[in-house]
Protein backbone atom coordinates (compact mmCIF):
# COMPACT_ATOMS: atom_id res chain seq x y z
CA UNK A 1 0.00 0.00 0.00
CA UNK A 2 1.42 3.62 -1.40
CA UNK A 3 2.40 5.19 1.93
CA UNK A 4 3.19 2.60 4.73
CA UNK A 5 6.75 2.93 4.43
CA UNK A 6 6.37 6.90 5.10
CA UNK A 7 3.39 6.68 7.79
CA UNK A 8 6.36 3.58 9.90
CA UNK A 9 8.68 6.99 9.46
CA UNK A 10 6.77 9.18 11.04
CA UNK A 11 5.54 7.37 13.65
CA UNK A 12 9.20 6.19 15.07
CA UNK A 13 10.62 9.52 14.73
CA UNK A 14 7.65 10.80 16.56
CA UNK A 15 8.04 7.83 19.54
CA UNK A 16 11.63 9.70 19.43
CA UNK A 17 10.76 12.74 20.35
CA UNK A 18 8.12 11.01 23.23
CA UNK A 19 10.62 11.91 26.03
CA UNK A 20 12.62 14.73 26.50
CA UNK A 21 13.92 14.04 30.03
CA UNK A 22 15.53 12.05 30.10
CA UNK A 23 16.81 12.84 26.59
CA UNK A 24 16.88 9.85 24.80
CA UNK A 25 19.44 9.52 22.35
CA UNK A 26 18.94 10.68 18.67
CA UNK A 27 18.25 7.11 16.66
CA UNK A 28 20.38 6.20 14.07
CA UNK A 29 19.14 7.95 10.35
CA UNK A 30 16.53 5.86 8.61
CA UNK A 31 18.76 5.56 5.56
CA UNK A 32 17.16 2.00 4.37
CA UNK A 33 13.78 3.40 4.96
CA UNK A 34 14.27 6.87 3.14
CA UNK A 35 15.36 5.04 0.35
CA UNK A 36 12.80 2.83 -0.33
CA UNK A 37 10.46 5.75 0.43
CA UNK A 38 12.29 7.77 -2.49
CA UNK A 39 12.00 4.88 -4.49
CA UNK A 40 8.57 4.28 -3.80
CA UNK A 41 7.65 7.96 -5.04
CA UNK A 42 10.02 7.81 -7.82
CA UNK A 43 8.10 5.09 -9.22
CA UNK A 44 5.00 6.87 -8.26
CA UNK A 45 6.12 9.71 -10.16
CA UNK A 46 7.01 7.50 -13.24
CA UNK A 47 3.62 5.71 -13.46
CA UNK A 48 1.71 9.15 -13.07
CA UNK A 49 3.43 10.77 -16.08
CA UNK A 50 3.57 7.73 -18.40
CA UNK A 51 -0.47 6.92 -17.31
CA UNK A 52 -0.78 11.08 -18.19
CA UNK A 53 1.02 10.46 -21.72
CA UNK A 54 -0.58 7.13 -23.12
CA UNK A 55 -4.06 8.54 -22.32
CA UNK A 56 -3.23 11.79 -23.45
CA UNK A 57 -6.00 14.96 -22.83
CA UNK A 58 -8.94 13.54 -23.92
CA UNK A 59 -9.24 10.16 -22.52
CA UNK A 60 -8.38 12.49 -18.63
CA UNK A 61 -12.12 14.01 -18.80
CA UNK A 62 -14.08 11.24 -20.09
CA UNK A 63 -12.34 8.07 -18.15
CA UNK A 64 -13.23 8.82 -14.24
CA UNK A 65 -11.29 5.47 -13.50
CA UNK A 66 -8.06 6.82 -14.38
CA UNK A 67 -8.98 10.21 -13.18
CA UNK A 68 -9.25 8.30 -9.53
CA UNK A 69 -5.79 6.16 -10.25
CA UNK A 70 -3.71 9.38 -11.17
CA UNK A 71 -5.37 11.62 -7.70
CA UNK A 72 -4.47 8.65 -5.77
CA UNK A 73 -0.81 8.48 -6.69
CA UNK A 74 -0.48 12.05 -7.07
CA UNK A 75 -1.78 12.57 -2.94
CA UNK A 76 0.66 9.73 -2.34
CA UNK A 77 3.62 11.18 -3.35
CA UNK A 78 2.98 14.16 -2.14
CA UNK A 79 2.17 12.56 1.28
CA UNK A 80 5.81 10.88 0.78
CA UNK A 81 7.32 14.13 0.53
CA UNK A 82 5.57 15.49 3.45
CA UNK A 83 6.52 12.44 5.49
CA UNK A 84 9.88 12.47 4.69
CA UNK A 85 10.11 16.34 5.36
CA UNK A 86 8.38 16.01 8.50
CA UNK A 87 11.10 13.47 9.86
CA UNK A 88 14.41 15.66 8.96
CA UNK A 89 12.94 18.62 10.17
CA UNK A 90 12.40 16.64 13.69
CA UNK A 91 15.62 15.38 13.29
CA UNK A 92 16.82 18.80 12.93
CA UNK A 93 15.20 20.14 16.15
CA UNK A 94 17.10 17.14 17.84
CA UNK A 95 20.30 18.45 16.62
CA UNK A 96 20.05 21.77 17.27
CA UNK A 97 18.92 21.12 20.78
CA UNK A 98 21.96 18.61 21.01
CA UNK A 99 23.96 21.69 19.75
CA UNK A 100 22.41 24.38 22.64
CA UNK A 101 22.84 21.69 25.37
CA UNK A 102 26.50 21.40 25.11
CA UNK A 103 26.87 25.04 24.59
CA UNK A 104 27.53 24.96 21.39
CA UNK A 105 30.57 23.13 21.19
CA UNK A 106 30.68 21.37 18.51
CA UNK A 107 33.93 19.45 18.78
CA UNK A 108 32.75 18.18 22.20
CA UNK A 109 29.35 17.32 20.25
CA UNK A 110 30.92 15.09 18.01
CA UNK A 111 33.39 13.63 19.90
CA UNK A 112 33.11 9.81 20.40
CA UNK A 113 33.55 9.50 23.96
CA UNK A 114 30.74 12.30 24.87
CA UNK A 115 27.80 9.32 25.06
CA UNK A 116 29.95 7.49 26.83
CA UNK A 117 30.32 10.31 29.43
CA UNK A 118 26.55 11.08 29.34
CA UNK A 119 25.24 7.99 29.45
CA UNK A 120 27.46 5.22 30.31
CA UNK A 121 25.43 2.29 30.79
CA UNK A 122 23.46 2.07 27.61
CA UNK A 123 25.13 1.70 24.64
CA UNK A 124 23.73 4.11 22.71
CA UNK A 125 25.39 5.50 19.47
CA UNK A 126 27.19 8.62 19.69
CA UNK A 127 26.03 11.51 17.83
CA UNK A 128 28.43 11.02 14.67
CA UNK A 129 27.65 8.00 13.81
CA UNK A 130 23.85 8.53 13.72
CA UNK A 131 23.86 11.33 11.53
CA UNK A 132 23.48 11.10 8.30
CA UNK A 133 26.56 12.90 6.08
CA UNK A 134 24.27 15.47 5.33
CA UNK A 135 22.94 16.04 8.48
CA UNK A 136 26.52 16.37 9.60
CA UNK A 137 26.90 19.00 6.89
CA UNK A 138 23.84 21.04 8.54
CA UNK A 139 25.20 20.75 11.34
CA UNK A 140 28.28 22.37 10.56
CA UNK A 141 26.37 24.79 8.91
CA UNK A 142 24.62 25.66 11.74
CA UNK A 143 27.71 25.70 14.13
CA UNK A 144 29.32 28.55 11.79
CA UNK A 145 25.98 30.50 11.51
CA UNK A 146 25.94 30.69 15.50
CA UNK A 147 29.16 31.16 15.66
CA UNK A 148 28.75 34.35 13.00
CA UNK A 149 25.94 35.38 15.39
CA UNK A 150 27.16 35.53 18.59
CA UNK A 151 30.64 36.97 17.49
CA UNK A 152 28.36 40.49 17.72
CA UNK A 153 27.65 39.92 21.65
CA UNK A 154 30.48 37.87 22.44
CA UNK A 155 32.98 40.82 24.25
CA UNK A 156 29.53 41.51 26.63
CA UNK A 157 27.50 38.45 26.61
CA UNK A 158 27.98 34.38 26.16
CA UNK A 159 24.80 33.60 24.15
CA UNK A 160 25.19 29.94 24.30
CA UNK A 161 25.25 29.53 28.21
CA UNK A 162 22.78 28.02 30.07
CA UNK A 163 19.47 29.55 30.03
CA UNK A 164 18.06 27.21 32.23
CA UNK A 165 17.36 28.82 35.16
CA UNK A 166 17.73 32.92 36.20
CA UNK A 167 21.23 32.91 38.18
CA UNK A 168 21.05 32.59 41.59
CA UNK A 169 24.44 32.68 43.15
CA UNK A 170 27.72 34.23 41.52
CA UNK A 171 29.75 31.47 43.18
CA UNK A 172 29.66 28.13 42.62
CA UNK A 173 31.19 24.73 44.46
CA UNK A 174 32.08 22.16 42.11
CA UNK A 175 34.16 18.54 41.89
CA UNK A 176 36.65 17.48 39.12
CA UNK A 177 35.37 15.03 37.49
CA UNK A 178 37.42 14.74 34.95
CA UNK A 179 40.94 15.70 34.05
CA UNK A 180 40.65 18.77 32.04
CA UNK A 181 44.35 19.96 32.79
CA UNK A 182 45.11 23.75 33.73
CA UNK A 183 42.82 26.40 32.28
CA UNK A 184 43.23 30.04 32.55
CA UNK A 185 40.01 31.85 33.87
CA UNK A 186 38.90 35.02 32.85
CA UNK A 187 40.82 37.04 35.55
CA UNK A 188 44.03 35.60 34.15
CA UNK A 189 44.58 33.21 37.18
CA UNK A 190 45.07 29.80 36.37
CA UNK A 191 43.47 26.50 37.45
CA UNK A 192 44.72 22.93 37.30
CA UNK A 193 41.68 20.94 37.54
CA UNK A 194 42.72 17.53 38.61
CA UNK A 195 40.13 14.94 39.08
CA UNK A 196 38.54 14.68 42.71
CA UNK A 197 39.45 18.24 43.50
CA UNK A 198 37.29 20.77 44.75
CA UNK A 199 37.09 24.00 44.06
CA UNK A 200 34.62 27.43 44.40
CA UNK A 201 34.25 29.60 41.48
CA UNK A 202 32.44 31.93 39.15
CA UNK A 203 29.77 30.12 37.68
CA UNK A 204 30.35 32.51 34.46
CA UNK A 205 33.73 31.06 34.32
CA UNK A 206 33.38 27.83 34.31
CA UNK A 207 29.88 26.70 33.04
CA UNK A 208 31.25 25.43 30.09
CA UNK A 209 33.43 22.99 31.71
CA UNK A 210 30.06 22.16 33.55
CA UNK A 211 28.34 21.61 30.35
CA UNK A 212 31.29 19.45 29.14
CA UNK A 213 31.19 17.30 32.10
CA UNK A 214 34.61 18.04 33.25
CA UNK A 215 33.73 19.51 36.51
CA UNK A 216 30.56 18.39 37.96
CA UNK A 217 28.35 20.40 40.78
CA UNK A 218 28.37 20.37 44.56
CA UNK B 1 10.19 39.98 35.18
CA UNK B 2 9.62 39.10 38.80
CA UNK B 3 13.03 38.31 39.68
CA UNK B 4 14.12 42.09 39.40
CA UNK B 5 11.28 43.91 41.11
CA UNK B 6 12.78 43.68 45.04
CA UNK B 7 16.11 45.38 44.06
CA UNK B 8 14.44 48.02 41.64
CA UNK B 9 12.61 49.54 44.80
CA UNK B 10 15.84 49.91 46.43
CA UNK B 11 17.76 51.54 43.89
CA UNK B 12 16.60 55.06 44.44
CA UNK B 13 18.87 55.61 47.70
CA UNK B 14 21.63 54.19 46.29
CA UNK B 15 21.16 56.45 43.58
CA UNK B 16 21.03 59.64 44.91
CA UNK B 17 24.30 58.88 47.19
CA UNK B 18 26.69 58.58 44.38
CA UNK B 19 25.26 61.56 42.16
CA UNK B 20 26.70 63.76 43.31
CA UNK B 21 30.34 64.12 42.49
CA UNK B 22 32.33 62.65 40.25
CA UNK B 23 35.58 61.01 39.75
CA UNK B 24 38.22 61.27 37.03
CA UNK B 25 38.50 57.67 36.84
CA UNK B 26 34.96 57.17 35.80
CA UNK B 27 34.90 59.77 33.37
CA UNK B 28 37.44 57.98 31.44
CA UNK B 29 35.22 54.47 31.72
CA UNK B 30 32.45 56.48 30.27
CA UNK B 31 34.63 57.98 27.19
CA UNK B 32 36.25 54.57 26.47
CA UNK B 33 33.22 52.98 26.31
CA UNK B 34 31.93 54.81 23.12
CA UNK B 35 34.31 53.28 20.45
CA UNK B 36 32.64 49.94 21.91
CA UNK B 37 29.06 51.80 21.28
CA UNK B 38 29.32 52.39 17.43
CA UNK B 39 31.09 49.14 16.84
CA UNK B 40 27.71 47.46 18.60
CA UNK B 41 25.40 49.78 16.89
CA UNK B 42 27.02 48.65 12.92
CA UNK B 43 26.20 45.39 14.05
CA UNK B 44 22.70 45.76 15.32
CA UNK B 45 19.63 47.58 13.96
CA UNK B 46 19.19 51.20 12.67
CA UNK B 47 17.37 53.21 15.45
CA UNK B 48 13.51 53.69 15.00
CA UNK B 49 13.51 56.85 17.49
CA UNK B 50 15.14 60.14 17.17
CA UNK B 51 15.65 59.86 21.08
CA UNK B 52 18.26 57.44 21.32
CA UNK B 53 21.46 58.94 19.17
CA UNK B 54 24.79 58.07 20.03
CA UNK B 55 24.58 61.01 22.38
CA UNK B 56 22.67 59.60 25.10
CA UNK B 57 24.92 56.39 25.76
CA UNK B 58 28.12 57.55 27.13
CA UNK B 59 26.45 60.52 28.80
CA UNK B 60 25.94 57.65 31.96
CA UNK B 61 29.67 57.29 32.16
CA UNK B 62 29.49 61.03 33.94
CA UNK B 63 28.88 61.41 37.83
CA UNK B 64 29.72 58.43 38.80
CA UNK B 65 31.96 58.01 41.48
CA UNK B 66 33.01 54.62 43.72
CA UNK B 67 29.83 54.75 46.12
CA UNK B 68 27.74 54.81 43.00
CA UNK B 69 29.61 52.39 41.01
CA UNK B 70 29.16 49.80 43.83
CA UNK B 71 25.33 50.83 44.11
CA UNK B 72 23.11 48.53 41.14
CA UNK B 73 22.89 48.63 37.65
CA UNK B 74 19.66 50.31 38.20
CA UNK B 75 21.25 53.46 39.35
CA UNK B 76 22.05 54.78 35.77
CA UNK B 77 18.78 55.67 34.35
CA UNK B 78 17.00 56.94 38.04
CA UNK B 79 19.57 58.79 38.77
CA UNK B 80 21.02 60.13 35.13
CA UNK B 81 19.00 62.89 33.69
CA UNK B 82 20.36 62.05 30.69
CA UNK B 83 18.80 58.76 29.77
CA UNK B 84 15.58 59.98 31.26
CA UNK B 85 15.67 62.73 28.50
CA UNK B 86 16.34 60.10 25.78
CA UNK B 87 13.63 57.67 26.47
CA UNK B 88 11.45 60.92 26.99
CA UNK B 89 11.60 62.12 23.14
CA UNK B 90 11.85 58.47 22.23
CA UNK B 91 8.45 57.94 23.52
CA UNK B 92 6.82 60.46 22.25
CA UNK B 93 8.00 60.23 18.66
CA UNK B 94 6.82 56.60 18.83
CA UNK B 95 3.14 56.17 21.21
CA UNK B 96 2.51 59.47 20.95
CA UNK B 97 2.09 60.50 24.46
CA UNK B 98 4.45 62.92 25.97
CA UNK B 99 5.37 62.36 29.50
CA UNK B 100 6.69 66.50 30.83
CA UNK B 101 9.36 65.51 33.45
CA UNK B 102 12.70 65.66 30.89
CA UNK B 103 15.63 66.53 32.60
CA UNK B 104 14.14 65.99 36.10
CA UNK B 105 15.21 63.84 38.90
CA UNK B 106 13.47 60.99 40.27
CA UNK B 107 11.15 63.40 43.26
CA UNK B 108 9.21 64.74 40.86
CA UNK B 109 8.24 61.01 39.30
CA UNK B 110 6.00 61.09 42.98
CA UNK B 111 3.88 63.86 41.74
CA UNK B 112 2.89 61.89 38.84
CA UNK B 113 -0.24 59.27 39.62
CA UNK B 114 0.36 55.99 39.63
CA UNK B 115 -0.55 55.27 36.62
CA UNK B 116 1.84 57.01 34.42
CA UNK B 117 4.71 56.14 36.76
CA UNK B 118 3.95 52.56 35.11
CA UNK B 119 4.65 53.93 31.70
CA UNK B 120 7.13 52.65 29.56
CA UNK B 121 9.22 56.16 29.50
CA UNK B 122 10.06 56.20 33.08
CA UNK B 123 10.91 53.09 33.55
CA UNK B 124 14.52 51.39 34.09
CA UNK B 125 16.44 49.67 31.51
CA UNK B 126 16.26 46.37 33.11
CA UNK B 127 12.63 46.82 33.88
CA UNK B 128 11.86 47.29 30.55
CA UNK B 129 13.94 44.50 29.31
CA UNK B 130 11.86 42.57 32.00
CA UNK B 131 8.61 43.53 30.25
CA UNK B 132 9.93 42.96 26.95
CA UNK B 133 11.65 39.71 27.46
CA UNK B 134 7.88 38.90 28.84
CA UNK B 135 5.97 39.70 25.96
CA UNK B 136 8.68 38.08 23.37
CA UNK B 137 8.70 34.78 25.40
CA UNK B 138 4.51 35.42 25.30
CA UNK B 139 3.97 35.83 21.74
CA UNK B 140 3.77 33.56 18.77
CA UNK B 141 4.90 36.17 16.21
CA UNK B 142 8.48 37.84 16.02
CA UNK B 143 8.41 41.41 18.18
CA UNK B 144 10.05 44.20 17.77
CA UNK B 145 13.99 43.96 18.30
CA UNK B 146 14.73 46.62 21.25
CA UNK B 147 18.42 47.59 19.67
CA UNK B 148 18.52 50.42 21.54
CA UNK B 149 17.86 48.96 25.04
CA UNK B 150 20.19 46.28 24.27
CA UNK B 151 22.58 48.67 22.88
CA UNK B 152 22.04 50.33 26.79
CA UNK B 153 22.37 47.29 28.97
CA UNK B 154 25.02 46.38 26.99
CA UNK B 155 26.65 49.79 27.71
CA UNK B 156 26.08 49.81 31.06
CA UNK B 157 27.41 46.33 31.35
CA UNK B 158 30.66 47.22 29.90
CA UNK B 159 31.33 49.48 32.51
CA UNK B 160 30.21 48.55 35.40
CA UNK B 161 32.35 45.28 34.73
CA UNK B 162 35.35 48.21 34.09
CA UNK B 163 34.27 49.79 37.50
CA UNK B 164 34.10 46.00 39.17
CA UNK B 165 37.30 45.06 37.77
CA UNK B 166 38.93 48.16 38.78
CA UNK B 167 37.68 48.59 42.35
CA UNK B 168 38.60 44.58 42.96
CA UNK B 169 42.22 45.28 42.09
CA UNK B 170 42.20 48.05 44.42
CA UNK B 171 43.67 47.46 47.82
CA UNK B 172 41.97 50.41 49.12
CA UNK B 173 38.21 48.46 48.84
CA UNK B 174 37.13 47.89 52.01
CA UNK B 175 35.56 44.39 53.18
CA UNK B 176 32.12 46.01 52.91
CA UNK B 177 32.63 47.33 49.30
CA UNK B 178 33.95 43.73 48.11
CA UNK B 179 30.51 42.64 49.36
CA UNK B 180 28.85 44.95 47.23
CA UNK B 181 30.93 44.55 44.09
CA UNK B 182 29.65 40.54 44.68
CA UNK B 183 26.00 42.39 44.60
CA UNK B 184 26.96 44.13 41.57
CA UNK B 185 28.35 40.69 40.27
CA UNK B 186 25.36 38.90 40.60
CA UNK B 187 22.65 41.72 39.03
CA UNK B 188 25.05 41.47 36.16
CA UNK B 189 25.00 37.69 35.81
CA UNK B 190 21.17 38.49 36.11
CA UNK B 191 20.59 40.89 33.34
CA UNK B 192 22.86 38.76 31.06
CA UNK B 193 20.96 36.19 32.01
CA UNK B 194 17.61 38.35 30.67
CA UNK B 195 19.32 39.52 27.42
CA UNK B 196 20.99 35.86 26.60
CA UNK B 197 16.97 34.37 26.75
CA UNK B 198 15.83 37.40 25.16
CA UNK B 199 18.30 36.84 22.29
CA UNK B 200 17.55 33.43 22.23
CA UNK B 201 13.79 33.05 22.36
CA UNK B 202 14.17 35.69 18.99
CA UNK B 203 16.45 32.83 17.17
CA UNK B 204 14.10 30.49 18.07
CA UNK B 205 11.50 32.32 16.47
CA UNK B 206 13.43 32.81 13.43
CA UNK B 207 14.50 29.88 13.16
CA UNK B 208 11.06 28.34 13.44
CA UNK B 209 9.49 30.72 10.82
CA UNK B 210 12.61 31.65 8.91
CA UNK B 211 11.29 30.96 5.41
CA UNK B 212 8.41 32.71 6.24
CA UNK B 213 10.60 35.54 7.73
CA UNK B 214 12.87 35.38 4.66
CA UNK B 215 9.48 35.52 1.95
CA UNK B 216 7.86 38.65 3.70
CA UNK B 217 9.70 42.21 3.07
CA UNK B 218 7.17 44.25 5.43
CA UNK B 219 8.07 42.21 8.61
CA UNK B 220 12.10 42.77 8.10
CA UNK B 221 11.87 46.02 9.94
CA UNK B 222 11.08 44.25 12.85
CA UNK B 223 14.66 42.31 12.54
CA UNK B 224 17.94 43.65 13.38
CA UNK B 225 20.00 43.08 10.26
CA UNK B 226 21.83 40.47 11.88
CA UNK B 227 18.81 38.25 12.78
CA UNK B 228 17.66 38.86 9.46
CA UNK B 229 20.93 37.57 7.94
CA UNK B 230 20.87 34.85 9.82
CA UNK B 231 17.52 34.21 9.06
CA UNK B 232 18.64 34.08 5.20
CA UNK B 233 21.20 31.72 5.77
CA UNK B 234 19.11 29.37 8.29
CA UNK B 235 16.75 29.40 5.42
CA UNK B 236 19.35 28.61 2.60
CA UNK B 237 21.18 26.13 4.82
CA UNK B 238 17.98 24.16 5.85
CA UNK B 239 16.70 24.24 2.36
CA UNK B 240 20.22 22.94 1.51
CA UNK B 241 20.25 19.85 3.93
CA UNK B 242 16.31 19.23 2.89
CA UNK B 243 17.99 18.74 -0.97
CA UNK B 244 20.46 17.17 -0.33
CA UNK B 245 18.62 14.59 1.48
CA UNK B 246 15.77 13.27 -0.02
CA UNK B 247 14.33 16.20 -2.34
CA UNK B 248 16.78 15.32 -4.81
CA UNK B 249 15.77 11.77 -5.37
CA UNK B 250 12.44 12.37 -5.87
CA UNK B 251 10.92 13.47 -8.97
CA UNK B 252 11.00 16.41 -10.01
CA UNK B 253 8.07 17.83 -9.41
CA UNK B 254 8.44 17.62 -6.13
CA UNK B 255 11.27 19.32 -5.39
CA UNK B 256 10.01 23.02 -4.15
CA UNK B 257 10.18 24.31 -0.90
CA UNK B 258 7.04 26.28 -0.69
CA UNK B 259 4.05 24.19 -2.40
CA UNK B 260 0.29 24.41 -0.54
CA UNK B 261 -1.17 21.51 -0.36
CA UNK B 262 -4.28 20.52 -1.54
CA UNK B 263 -6.33 21.72 1.58
CA UNK B 264 -4.27 24.84 1.32
CA UNK B 265 -1.78 23.89 4.21
CA UNK B 266 1.53 25.92 2.80
CA UNK B 267 5.15 24.50 3.15
CA UNK B 268 5.93 27.17 4.59
CA UNK B 269 5.43 27.72 8.66
CA UNK B 270 3.74 31.17 9.69
CA UNK B 271 3.12 32.03 13.02
CA UNK B 272 -0.21 30.70 14.68
CA UNK B 273 -1.93 33.79 15.33
CA UNK B 274 -5.01 32.27 16.98
CA UNK B 275 -3.07 30.78 19.59
CA UNK B 276 -5.01 32.68 22.79
CA UNK B 277 -3.01 34.48 24.82
CA UNK B 278 -3.55 35.76 28.69
CA UNK B 279 -3.10 39.32 28.69
CA UNK B 280 -3.20 42.12 31.67
CA UNK B 281 -4.31 45.55 30.58
CA UNK B 282 -1.99 48.60 31.72
CA UNK B 283 -4.81 50.81 30.22
CA UNK B 284 -8.20 51.08 28.79
CA UNK B 285 -8.14 49.22 25.70
CA UNK B 286 -11.67 50.33 24.13
CA UNK B 287 -13.50 47.18 22.96
CA UNK B 288 -13.06 44.83 20.92
CA UNK B 289 -15.10 42.16 18.31
CA UNK B 290 -14.84 38.30 19.64
CA UNK B 291 -15.45 36.09 16.95
CA UNK B 292 -18.83 35.14 17.94
CA UNK B 293 -20.16 38.81 17.17
CA UNK B 294 -20.11 39.51 20.73
CA UNK B 295 -17.55 42.57 22.52
CA UNK B 296 -15.45 43.03 24.93
CA UNK B 297 -14.53 45.56 26.85
CA UNK B 298 -10.50 45.53 27.76
CA UNK B 299 -10.84 47.94 31.01
CA UNK B 300 -7.56 49.17 32.86
CA UNK B 301 -6.37 46.77 35.40
CA UNK B 302 -8.30 43.34 33.88
CA UNK B 303 -7.41 39.83 32.64
CA UNK B 304 -8.72 38.45 29.60
CA UNK B 305 -7.92 35.63 27.49
CA UNK B 306 -8.65 35.84 24.39
CA UNK B 307 -7.00 34.95 21.04
CA UNK B 308 -3.65 36.63 19.76
CA UNK B 309 -4.38 38.45 16.71
CA UNK B 310 -7.46 40.15 18.41
CA UNK B 311 -5.32 42.15 20.83
CA UNK B 312 -1.71 42.13 19.21
CA UNK B 313 -2.46 45.65 18.63
CA UNK B 314 -2.15 46.62 22.42
CA UNK B 315 0.66 44.36 22.81
CA UNK B 316 2.83 45.93 20.72
CA UNK B 317 1.93 49.03 21.93
CA UNK B 318 2.58 48.00 25.71
CA UNK B 319 -1.06 49.05 26.38
CA UNK B 320 -2.02 45.25 27.24
CA UNK B 321 1.00 42.27 28.79
CA UNK B 322 1.02 39.05 27.95
CA UNK B 323 1.00 36.99 31.35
Amino acid sequence: MYGDLALQLVTSSHRSTLSTTPQLPLPKYALPLILSICLETRQLGTSISTAAETHGQVSLSQDRGLVCNLTVQHLAARRNKRCLLAYLSTRVGGIKERWWDAGGGLAYLLSPTTSVAVNPDLDAPDLRSALSPQELDFLRGYNNLMLDYKSDFLDVLDLTASIERPPGELMVDVRVVKDAGEVILEGGERVEFRKGERFRLARSQVERLIVQGFLEEV
Amino acid sequence: MSFFDDEAEDSPTHGHGGRASSSSRAQSIGASSTSFLDRLRSTVSPSPGPGHGPGHGHGHGHGVDRSRASASIFDESIGGAGSSVGYGEGGESSFGFAPDNEGLGSQSQTDLDLDEMEEMEEMDDVKKMGLVWVRERGTVEIMNWEGDLIDGLFDKLEQQQKMVTTLRSDPQTSEEEHFKLMLVQTEMERVKYLVRSYVRTRLHKIEKYSHYITLTPSIHHLLSGAELSHARRYTDLLHTHFQHSVLDSLPEWLRKMDDSYGDGLSMVTKPNRNVPVLIYCRRDCGEITLEGGERAALARGTTHLVKYKLVDRWINLGWAEVL
